[in-house]
């Protein structure tokens, strides 16, 4: 693995992507349905992918999967097997929301490691409730500890 | 303007479904004006419903709301059923029941957790909560994640389920789906009631207000998608005793409730009728879980009853602070009441009963979990809508919301204004209200003057 699109190690990966198959919020499972037309050369032919509808949704994967979630407790259908080295690869749109910043008219992908995600920049909670988007669900997760050591966010802003 | 006026405002309402404000006005010692200030557009949901066939209206008004979709569904599945006479076969309703069973454990833990236990320790944020009782917060999100888990099952997804139909389901889900959700319900029932013990050592401000309780009553179950109305008026005149009403039939809702505009509200307003209602009385009125549980509580299954008894939870305290752990109850019976149903179904024969089209006038009362919810629809011969109404709870309990904050701005107004704007908001997020719903709510401005 050396690409400068994917984290550079030997850990294993899950992509989600975060939208839905219709309407107006496409984007994070079109790109995984790209990807996995595409192949995903820089990582494993298996890493698997999952489409998520909204940010939320990682909660209950993260409670899944995680060695330091509740233990004894009641569990749900698990995705993939439990493995606290499985990091994490984020897709959803994205908007600039810096005062000043002109459209552009181009798209642009842009890629961050948590928690180093700039300010001005918000991913696009697009139709989450209560206003609880990827960033707050992140630190939410990395205050519970059950968040993996890495996690990629590949936020796609798209051309105005 | 006088020395002694001011104008609080909270321009944006946190930790509640949907955009809405709260400007307050004060003169000295006097709350001259409180205003729940709803801004979000409204969405003209009823007016898309005509001339829509009766088929898409279940769906259509899930919309409405991502947090309760199916009170939607079913409310309005059940209101149409009656416009075509139909009659569900006992499982068929079980599962309905179940799936709302779902529905208010996603919604209640959310609420609980999330929402409004952080105004109990002065938290900013679930965040904030989640660094001083990181197991109190993850065992709440496990509790909404078995929530989503029924509602993966019988509504093919978690969010905006998609299966309730007219006559019953789209769909059946496999028996054996359904038997694998009862172990960890189970497991579930177990963190619900640990979550409501803890709820109940929560330092609860002392308020009273003077509520009229209004909530579904049925004779054997704790109601959800089923029963009459009862309505509770609290007298105000300490000499006078408080009056139970004899329940109202479901189709004479708009005989007692009707839906007025207010000028700084793009939601209408829900008010008791004053012909039928005693003329001292205010005409506000309370929906949800303090009012379900008032008129109830008897109702609630085993060990929802006994953390009732054990935990002294009392809702003619009229203590709006006390919904967390009427909730937190509520999440117990929901447990109980899936599991129950659970068990109690072997066999289902048809997804749906089969229906012929005829002309109607069909409504439904159903507990969504922010309260009671009533719809009425007019359908055609050839089944398409010519009528729709949708009255959800944050409508109804706008006005008790407005009244609240009166009482409470009496006792506080002379507080800075920065912890009275705090205040006021913790005292609307007590009800839960969904804005979004409202106008198919936060920001606090206060003014002295």
């Amino acid at each position: 693995m050396n690409s400068p699109y994917a984290p550079q190690d030997n850990s294993n990966w899950i992509i989600f992507g975060i939208g839905s198959h219709h309407g107006d919020d496409q984007l994070g499972w079109q790109a995984l349905n790209d990807l996995s037309k595409l192949g995903l050369p820089p990582l494993p032919p298996n890493t698997p992918v999952l489409p998520l509808r909204r940010p939320t949704d990682l909660i209950d994967f993260a409670l899944e999967n995680s060695s330091n979630s509740l233990q004894n407790h009641a569990t749900c259908n698990s995705h993939v097997t439990s493995n606290t080295k499985v990091n994490w690869i984020l897709i959803d749109a994205c908007i600039n929301s810096a005062p000043m910043t002109k459209p552009s008219p181009i798209p642009i992908i842009h890629r961050w490691l948590w928690p180093n995600i700039p300010s001005t920049s918000s991913i696009n909670a697009y139709c989450s409730s209560h206003a609880i988007g990827i960033f707050e669900i992140l630190q939410l997760l990395e205050t519970l500890k059950i968040l993996p050591e890495e996690v990629w966010i590949y936020g796609i802003e798209p051309a105005y | 303007m006088h020395d002694n006026s001011r104008n609080i405002r909270v321009p944006i309402l946190t930790r509640v479904e949907g955009e809405g404000a709260l400007n307050i006005r004060l003169e000295a010692d006097k709350v001259h004006e409180v205003q729940l200030n709803i801004y979000e557009p409204p969405r003209f949901f009823e007016a898309l419903l005509k001339g829509r066939p009766a088929d898409d209206v279940p769906d259509i008004t899930s919309r409405i709301c991502g947090i309760c979709p199916i009170a939607y569904q079913v409310t309005a599945a059940q209101a149409l059923e009656q416009c075509l006479s139909l009659q569900l076969p006992s499982e068929l309703t079980l599962l309905r029941r179940l799936i709302y069973c779902a529905e208010w454990i996603e919604s209640h833990v959310l609420h609980v957790h999330l929402l409004h236990a952080p105004d109990f320790f002065d938290c900013h944020s679930a965040i904030d909560l989640a660094k001083r009782f990181p197991n109190e917060v993850q065992r709440g999100l496990k509790l909404k994640q078995l929530g989503n888990r029924i509602l993966e099952v019988l509504g093919g997804r978690a969010i905006h389920p998609i299966n309730i139909a007219i006559g019953g389901f789209h769909r059946l889900p496999k028996i054996h789906d359904l038997a694998a959700l009862i172990l960890p319900l189970e497991q579930g029932l177990s963190l619900a009631v640990d979550a409501t013990r803890w709820l109940a050592t929560l330092p609860f401000p002392n308020q009273r207000f003077p509520y009229d309780f209004v909530s579904l009553t049925h004779p054997e179950l704790y109601p959800i998608e089923s029963g009459q109305i009862a309505i509770h008026s609290h007298n105000q005149h300490p000499s006078s005793s408080n009056t139970n009403h004899p329940p109202i039939g479901v189709d004479d809702y708009e005989k007692y409730f009707e839906e007025i505009q207010v000028p700084h509200s793009t939601a209408l307003q829900s008010r008791r009728i004053r012909s039928h209602s005693i003329p001292s009385e205010p005409s506000t009125y309370f929906v949800g879980p303090l009012a379900r549980l008032f008129h109830n509580h008897p109702r609630l299954t085993p060990v929802a009853r006994q953390l009732f008894d054990e935990l002294h939870v009392d809702p003619s305290h009229y203590n709006p602070y006390h919904s967390i752990l009427a909730r937190a109850l509520e999440v117990v019976f929901a447990f109980e009441e899936a599991i129950r149903i659970l068990k109690t179904i072997r066999k289902i024969d048809l997804p749906k009963n089969p229906k012929s089209p005829q002309a109607g006038i069909g409504r439904s009362a159903t507990e969504a979990p922010r309260g009671l919810i009533f719809h009425r629809y007019a359908i055609d011969e050839q089944a398409c809508v010519t009528f729709a109404k949708i009255v959800p709870p944050t409508s109804q309990n706008q006005g008790q919301i407005e009244a609240d904050l009166r009482s409470l701005l009496q006792t506080i107004y002379h507080q800075e204004d920065q912890q009275i704007a705090v205040a006021c908001e913790r005292l609307v997020r007590t009800y839960d209200p969904c804005i979004s719903c409202s106008t198919h709510f936060l920001k606090v401005h206060i003014e002295r003057i």
